[in-house]
């Protein structure tokens, strides 16, 4: 009888002691915040140190709060939340990094894109300039990069410019000053009459006609390279009068910034 | 004659160490003073001032209390600190990157406004 009035006793004061003593609700607060960041696949992958510690935190807090001890309850509810906190500080981080990725890639295309605009308009405008060359009397060959400057320039044996040249000369000194990342080379040539040896000097003399006269447009003669092929790489049979007109040329080999020179297989004049 | 000299030691040790309520949190201390120097070189003086200068506080508080002998408060100060100067930390970065992202969208922008006026 009084044996299970005692046990009857201690019962009521188990139960009500658990009863009556809800967990606080700033520790509840904090365990069910640790409970949604330690599934949060961004917190254990970016926050591991943090979350631990919150976690830690969370267990000592809890069982002082059995124990008894407020004062140890409150202080690791305390350290929770500020280590909860920096988890979402840290969550926020690698979001925003994962964005400065993408933007790399933005950026990368962006620039792509005006690369390739500046190159279209680029293009666009070469074709112009040889269509205008050609309609000065300057026949055009097929190659992209090359514009050739002939016929009406030079007379025979002479690397002089004739008075006519000049507005040819403008039109690509306006090209290059428009698109001044481009560098030239300067390729003379010559028809067949004379020695093969006299012909190289006159089509380098040839070139350096140009140079000067692109140079007095105010192109800066580092961009300008000059080589002289002398009576190779006819455009023209050389048994005619017209034919060696043609040949008598400068060709202005057109590279943009990171592309290097290639000189021409040189071919026999038959 | 031996006996009570050594008694009457043991109730001074006792005493002190009940005074002194554990031990010295040394750890702690250093602890919270390296995350609070991590914390002023990841800019929370700028940018999480206010988690900064309650850390900087609890530190104030935790070496004044382990200078009374109150460990288990140093302690506890220490570790409060610690918790703070860490999330100022994270703050000040999160901040700083908030910052970074700004501008570099800022930039991608002026990009994109170029080459939509250069086309």
């Amino acid at each position: 009888m009084n044996k299970s009035l005692i046990s009857l006793g201690l019962a009521t004061v188990v139960v009500s002691g658990c009863a009556s003593t809800d967990i606080p609700k700033p520790l509840a607060e904090v365990e069910h915040q640790y409970q949604v960041m330690s599934s949060n696949d961004m917190a254990n992958r970016h926050a591991a140190a943090p979350l631990r510690a919150a976690g830690k935190s969370v267990s000592e807090a809890k069982s002082a709060w059995k124990e008894g001890d407020e004062t140890s309850m409150t202080h690791q509810v305390y350290l929770a939340e500020r280590m909860l906190g920096a988890v979402k500080h840290e969550i926020d981080i690698a979001n925003m990094e994962s964005q400065f990725k993408n933007a790399d890639m933005i950026r990368a295309s962006l620039v792509l894109q005006s690369k390739n605009s500046e190159l279209a308009q680029k293009n666009q405008e070469l074709n112009e300039l040889k269509k205008e060359l050609e309609k000065m009397g300057s026949k055009q060959n097929s190659k992209d990069n090359v514009l050739t400057l002939g016929d009406v320039l030079f007379a025979f044996d002479d690397h002089k410019l004739q008075p006519g040249a000049k507005p040819t000369v403008r039109k690509v000194a306006d090209f290059l000053t428009t698109h001044d990342n481009t560098r030239v080379v300067i390729e003379g040539y010559t028809d067949s009459l004379g020695s093969e040896e006299y012909n190289v000097g006159l089509s380098i003399k040839r070139a350096q006609s140009i140079q000067k006269a692109l140079v007095n447009a105010g192109i800066t003669s580092e961009r300008i390279t000059v080589k002289g092929y002398g009576e190779s790489n006819p455009v023209a049979s050389n048994k005619s009068a017209a034919g060696r007109q043609h040949n008598r040329r400068v060709e202005v080999v057109l590279l943009s910034e990171n592309e290097t020179y290639e000189s021409p297989t040189v071919a026999r004049v038959n | 004659m031996k006996s009570p000299k050594l008694f009457g030691s043991l109730i001074l040790v006792a005493a002190i160490s009940g005074c002194a309520t554990g031990t010295m949190p040394s750890n702690e201390i250093a602890e919270a003073k390296v995350y609070i120097s991590t914390a002023e070189s990841d800019k929370s003086e700028k940018f999480a001032a206010q988690h900064l200068a309650t850390a900087k506080e609890h530190l104030g508080n935790a070496q004044s209390a382990a200078d009374k002998h109150q460990f288990d408060q140093a302690r506890m100060f220490a570790e409060k600190a610690t918790a703070d100067a860490r999330l100022a930390s994270a703050q000040a970065r999160s901040e700083t990157t908030k910052l970074k992202l700004r501008e570099l969208n800022a930039t991608l922008l002026q990009l994109k406004r170029e080459i939509d006026q250069g086309s």
